[in-house]
C-alpha cells in the first residue's frame, strides 16, 4: 500500500508528460526536423517546463510559508528571512551585472555582425552588377528601337528578330509588345543570361536579344546569393539578439530561483529543528513529556536536538520516579497515619510557632477535644485548658530551649478529675545538628496504671506486713507453749527455759514494735515546719554525715546565687539521707557521689549523681512506691519516704541516667514566694 | 551519501531548467488571408482566396529575398460532438523569386504534381499573383445532411539559415507567415453534384 501510491503518481506523471509531448509534437510544426528529434525536443521541452513549474511551485510555497511564519512570528523566521535575503542578494548582484554585461556584449556583437558597413562591398558590387545589367538592357532596347525604325546600328552580339504573331508560350513582355508596349527583361540561364527587348513594329514586334557569357551569369548569381545571405542574416538580427537576451534572462532567473530555493532549504534545515524544539518546549511546559523532536542531520544541530531528546527522556524518567516515590510515600504516610490513629498513645505535632498541625484520635479523646478544634490550636491555649501547674512549669522550662527530648510525668485536671500523663516531647529535625522543624508530643494517660500499681503495691505491703507480723508470732507462740509445757511438767530447767523464752518473746515483740514504728512513721509523717534555709547548708549537713564513710567520695558543685528555700530542714535532710543511702548501697559502698546545687525559674535543684550500675527504665516508675526494694533486707520505704517529704514541700524527685554510668536523683523544690529575689552571696 | 545524492539530483534539476531556454519561440507574422470565396460546379468546388502580404514581406522581396507561400485548402464536414471530418484537401506552393541585380521576377506554382513558372515584368504584379489563390477541390463525396466549411491556411517558410546558426539556434522560427481563415458553414447542393 505504501509503495502503490508513489508508483501510481509516477505512472500518472509519465503518462501526462507523454501526452503533453504528443500534443506539442502535433501543434509545434517542426517539419524541418526528423520525427525522433521532434519527439526528443518536445519531450525535453515538456520535462523542462514541468521542472521549471515544480521549482516555481516549491519556491512559491516556501516563500508563502516564510511569509506566514513572519506574520505569525514563528520561531526562526527572522533567521530564515535573513538567510534568504543574504543568499538572494549575493546571487542577484553578480547575476544582474553578468546579465547586463552579457546582453550588452551580445547586442553589440550582433550590431557589428549585421552592420551595413560589413556588407558595403557586396552592396557596391550588387549596384555595379545592376548597372551593368541595366546598361545591357538599354543597349538591347536601343538596338530593338533602331531595328523597328528600319535603321541599322552596329551592335555586337545582339540578335534582331521580327515576330508578326505572338507565340503560344509568350511571356508578359512579349504579350505587352504585341499590345504596343516596349520593354526589356533578363532571362537567367546556366548557359548564359539572355537579355531580351521587345519593341512594337507595325502589326508585329521587334525582338532584340543578347546572350551574356556563362561566367558572367554565374558570377552575377553568386553575387546575388551572397547579397541574399546577408539579407537573411540581417533578418535574423532581432530574433537572435532577443533570444540571446532571453537566454541570459532565463539563466539569471534560474540562478536566482536556485539560490532562493537553496537558501530556503538551508534555512529550513536549520530552523525546523529549532521550531521543533520550541514547540516541544511548550508541550513540556504544559506537562507533556511524551515528545521527541525528529532530526535527520548529524551536525551540531542534530547533536543539540539529540541532547534535548535525551534530556526530555531523563526528565520523563525522573518524573516517573518522582511519581513512584510520591505514591510510595503516600502509601507509607497512609500506613503511618493508620498506625497513628490506632495507637493508644496521644500524638500531637507542633510547628515551630507552637501551632498543632496533626493530632491522632487517642490524643483528641484524652484531651476531650474535637478534631476541628485541635487543628491549628496554639499549644499555649491548650495548656490553659488543663490548669496544670506541672504542665505550666514544664512549658515554662522549655521556652527558648533547643529541645532534643523531654520525658515527664505530669498531673493535669481533665474531665473534672486529676489525671497523670506521661509526656514525651521530641524535637523533629533532619539531622542532629540541624534546627528543629517542629515538636512531636507523645503522651499517655497513666492514671489507671498508677492506680493499679498502687493497689498492687498496697496488696504487696499487706502481704509483707502480714508476713513480718507472722514471723515473730511463731517464736512467741513456740516460746509460750514451751513455757507452759515446762511449767505443767514442773521441769527442773523451767527457770532457764523461762528466761530464754521470755527473752525471745521480748525480742520478737520489740521486732514487732520496730516494724510498727516504721510503718507508723511512713503513714503519719510529722507535719512539716517550713522555714527559710540555705540549700548549701542542707547539703553540707548531709555530706558531713558521710565524710570518711567507707570508700565513698563525695563532691559538691554549687552555682553562685542560690536562693534560700522555705523548707522543713530536718525532713528534707532525712529525704536526702535516704537517697544518699540508696546511692551508696547501689555503689556497694565504693564510688563517687556528685551533689550539684542549682536554680532555675523559681526552683532549686539538688542533684545527687552516683556512678553505680544505674536503674533500669522499667523500675524507675516503681521506685517511689512503698515497700519497693530490690535490695535484700531493705524495707522499700526509704525512697518512698523521701518522695513523700519532697512532694509535701511542693517539689518532686526526677530520676535520670547518669553519664556514663549510674543514676541522678534531682530534688526540685520551689523557692517560695517570700524568698523570691533573696539570693545567697 | 544520501545528502550527496540529493545534491546531485538537485544539480540535475537545475541543469534541466537551464536547458529550457532552448525552446523559447520567436514569432513574427502580420499577413492575413482577407477573403475566401467558393462556388460549386457539379461535384467540384472552386475556391478563391486572397492573401494580403504585410509590408515586411514586400520589403524583403524588393531587397532580393525569395519567398515561398504554402497554401492548404481543406473541405471539412462539421460535427457537433465528434471531431470534424476532413473531406478533401489540397496543397498549393507558390514561390516568389526576386533578383535585384537583373530585375528579374519569377513566380513558380506547384500544385497537384505540376510545376509552372511565370515571369513578371515588375515586382508588384508578382506580389499580386503570389497573394491570389484559385484552386478546385474535385470529385467530392457530398451529402445534403451535413454542414461543411472550407479552411484555407497560408504559411511562408522562412529562408534557410546559415548552417552554423541553424545548428545552434534551431529554435528560431521556420515560418514568417501563418494565417488561417475559415468560411461559414454551408450545405452542398447534392442535386448539382449527383453522379
Amino acid at each position: 500500500m505504501n509503495i502503490l501510491r508513489p508508483l501510481l503518481i509516477t505512472l500518472g506523471l509519465i503518462i501526462g508528460l507523454v501526452l503533453v509531448t504528443a500534443l506539442q509534437v502535433h501543434f509545434i510544426k517542426l517539419k524541418s526536423l526528423d520525427a525522433i528529434t521532434r519527439f526528443l525536443l518536445a519531450g525535453l521541452l515538456t520535462v523542462n517546463i514541468a521542472l521549471l513549474l515544480t521549482l516555481v511551485f516549491f519556491v512559491g510555497k516556501n516563500l508563502y510559508r516564510l511569509f506566514m511564519d513572519m506574520r505569525h512570528k514563528a520561531p526562526g523566521y527572522k533567521f530564515r528571512t535573513k538567510l534568504v535575503t543574504i543568499f538572494v542578494t549575493l546571487i542577484m548582484i553578480p547575476s544582474l551585472f553578468l546579465f547586463l554585461a552579457a546582453s550588452g556584449l551580445a547586442t553589440d556583437y550582433f550590431n557589428r555582425l549585421f552592420s551595413p558597413q560589413l556588407n558595403e562591398p557586396v552592396s557596391t558590387a550588387v549596384d555595379l552588377a545592376r548597372s551593368f545589367y541595366d546598361y545591357e538592357r538599354e543597349r538591347v532596347l536601343l538596338a530593338a528601337r533602331h531595328a523597328a525604325k528600319g535603321s541599322y546600328v552596329s551592335s555586337p552580339g545582339i540578335f534582331i528578330n521580327r515576330l508578326s504573331d505572338p507565340p503560344a508560350n509568350a511571356t508578359d513582355l512579349l504579350k505587352e509588345g504585341f499590345r504596343g508596349i516596349e520593354g526589356a527583361e533578363v532571362i537567367s540561364r546556366s548557359q548564359g543570361d539572355i537579355i531580351r527587348a521587345v519593341v512594337p513594329a507595325g502589326k508585329g514586334v521587334i525582338i532584340a536579344e543578347i546572350v551574356l557569357p556563362p561566367e558572367m551569369s554565374r558570377r552575377a548569381e553568386k553575387l546575388r546569393m551572397t547579397h541574399e545571405d546577408h539579407l537573411k542574416r540581417v533578418h535574423l538580427k532581432t530574433p537572435l539578439n532577443l533570444n540571446f537576451i532571453l537566454l541570459l534572462g532565463f539563466l539569471t532567473l534560474i540562478m536566482v530561483f536556485s539560490a532562493l530555493w537553496f537558501a530556503l532549504k538551508i534555512s529550513r534545515d536549520i530552523t525546523t529543528p529549532i521550531q521543533g524544539l520550541a514547540e516541544a518546549t511548550e508541550k513540556i511546559a504544559a506537562g507533556d513529556l511524551n515528545i521527541q523532536v525528529q532530526v535527520t542531520s548529524r551536525d551540531e544541530i542534530g547533536t543539540f536536538v539529540n541532547s534535548f531528546n535525551q534530556m526530555v527522556t531523563q526528565l520523563k524518567e525522573s518524573k516517573l520516579s518522582l511519581e513512584r516515590a510520591y505514591l510510595e510515600s503516600d502509601t507509607r504516610r497512609l500506613y503511618l497515619e493508620n498506625i497513628l490513629q490506632n495507637i493508644t498513645s496521644g500524638v500531637l505535632f507542633l510547628d515551630n510557632n507552637g501551632q498543632i498541625l496533626t493530632s491522632n484520635r487517642a490524643a483528641r479523646e484524652m484531651l476531650g477535644l474535637e478534631e476541628d478544634k485541635v487543628a491549628g490550636m496554639d499549644y499555649r491555649k491548650l495548656i490553659t485548658l488543663f490548669r496544670s501547674d506541672d504542665l505550666m512549669h514544664m512549658m515554662r522550662d522549655m521556652e527558648g530551649q533547643d529541645i532534643r527530648e523531654i520525658k515527664r510525668e505530669i498531673k493535669v485536671n481533665q474531665g473534672g478529675g486529676l489525671k497523670t500523663f506521661r509526656i514525651t516531647i521530641t524535637g523533629i529535625r533532619e539531622s542532629y545538628s540541624s534546627s528543629a522543624l517542629g515538636m512531636l508530643v507523645v503522651f499517655d494517660d497513666l492514671t489507671d496504671i498508677i492506680k493499679a500499681q498502687k493497689s498492687e503495691a498496697w496488696q504487696e505491703v499487706a502481704r509483707r506486713i502480714t508476713h513480718e507480723i507472722k514471723n515473730p508470732l511463731t517464736p512467741i507462740r513456740l516460746s509460750t507453749e514451751r513455757l507452759m509445757r515446762k511449767w505443767k511438767n514442773r521441769d527442773e530447767d523451767f527457770g532457764a527455759v523461762f528466761e530464754k523464752s521470755t527473752q525471745t518473746i521480748i525480742n520478737e515483740v520489740d521486732s514487732l514494735r520496730r516494724l510498727v514504728d516504721i510503718f507508723s512513721k511512713y503513714g503519719r509523717m510529722p507535719e512539716i515546719a517550713p522555714a527559710p534555709a540555705d540549700p548549701a547548708e542542707l547539703v553540707e549537713s548531709v555530706v558531713n554525715l558521710y565524710r570518711g564513710y567507707w570508700e565513698v567520695k563525695i563532691e559538691v558543685v554549687s552555682e553562685a546565687g542560690i536562693p534560700k528555700v522555705v523548707i522543713d530542714f530536718e525532713q528534707l535532710k532525712r529525704a536526702m539521707i535516704n537517697i544518699m543511702d540508696n546511692a551508696i548501697e547501689a555503689m556497694k559502698q565504693n564510688g563517687l557521689i556528685t551533689i550539684s546545687i542549682g536554680s532555675s525559674a523559681g526552683n532549686v535543684f539538688i542533684s545527687i549523681a552516683d556512678n553505680g550500675p544505674g536503674i533500669p527504665d522499667e523500675e524507675k516508675e516503681s521506685l517511689f512506691l512503698p515497700h519497693f526494694s530490690k535490695r535484700k533486707g531493705g524495707t522499700g520505704l526509704g525512697l518512698a519516704i523521701a518522695n513523700k517529704i519532697v512532694t509535701d514541700h511542693g517539689g518532686r524527685i526526677i530520676i535520670r541516667d547518669n553519664n556514663p554510668a549510674g543514676s541522678v536523683f534531682t530534688i526540685e523544690i520551689p523557692v517560695g514566694e517570700q524568698n523570691q529575689g533573696e539570693k545567697n552571696g | 551519501m544520501n545528502n550527496a545524492m540529493t545534491l546531485i539530483c538537485k544539480a540535475a534539476v537545475v541543469l534541466f531548467f537551464a536547458s529550457a531556454f532552448l525552446y523559447v519561440p520567436v514569432r513574427g507574422d502580420a499577413s492575413d488571408i482577407t477573403t475566401i470565396t467558393f462556388r460549386q460546379v457539379n461535384r467540384d468546388i472552386i475556391v478563391n482566396a486572397s492573401l494580403q502580404f504585410d509590408q515586411k514581406i514586400i520589403d524583403d522581396l524588393n531587397a532580393g529575398l525569395s519567398k515561398e507561400i504554402i497554401y492548404t485548402v481543406d473541405l471539412i464536414r462539421n460535427r457537433n460532438l465528434l471531431p470534424n471530418e476532413p473531406i478533401k484537401g489540397t496543397v498549393v506552393v507558390k514561390s516568389l523569386y526576386s533578383n535585384p541585380i537583373k530585375r528579374e521576377y519569377v513566380g513558380t506554382v506547384l500544385w497537384d504534381q505540376r510545376k509552372t513558372d511565370k515571369r513578371f515584368k515588375d515586382i508588384s504584379s508578382m506580389i499580386a499573383w503570389g497573394g491570389d489563390l484559385q484552386v478546385s477541390l474535385a470529385d467530392i463525396d457530398m451529402d445534403n445532411e451535413s454542414e461543411y466549411f472550407i479552411r484555407v491556411s497560408a504559411e511562408s517558410r522562412i529562408f534557410a539559415l546559415p548552417s552554423v546558426v541553424d545548428l545552434l539556434f534551431f529554435f528560431l522560427p521556420k515560418t514568417e507567415l501563418s494565417s488561417v481563415k475559415e468560411t461559414n458553414l454551408f450545405r452542398l447542393n447534392t442535386q448539382q453534384g449527383a453522379k
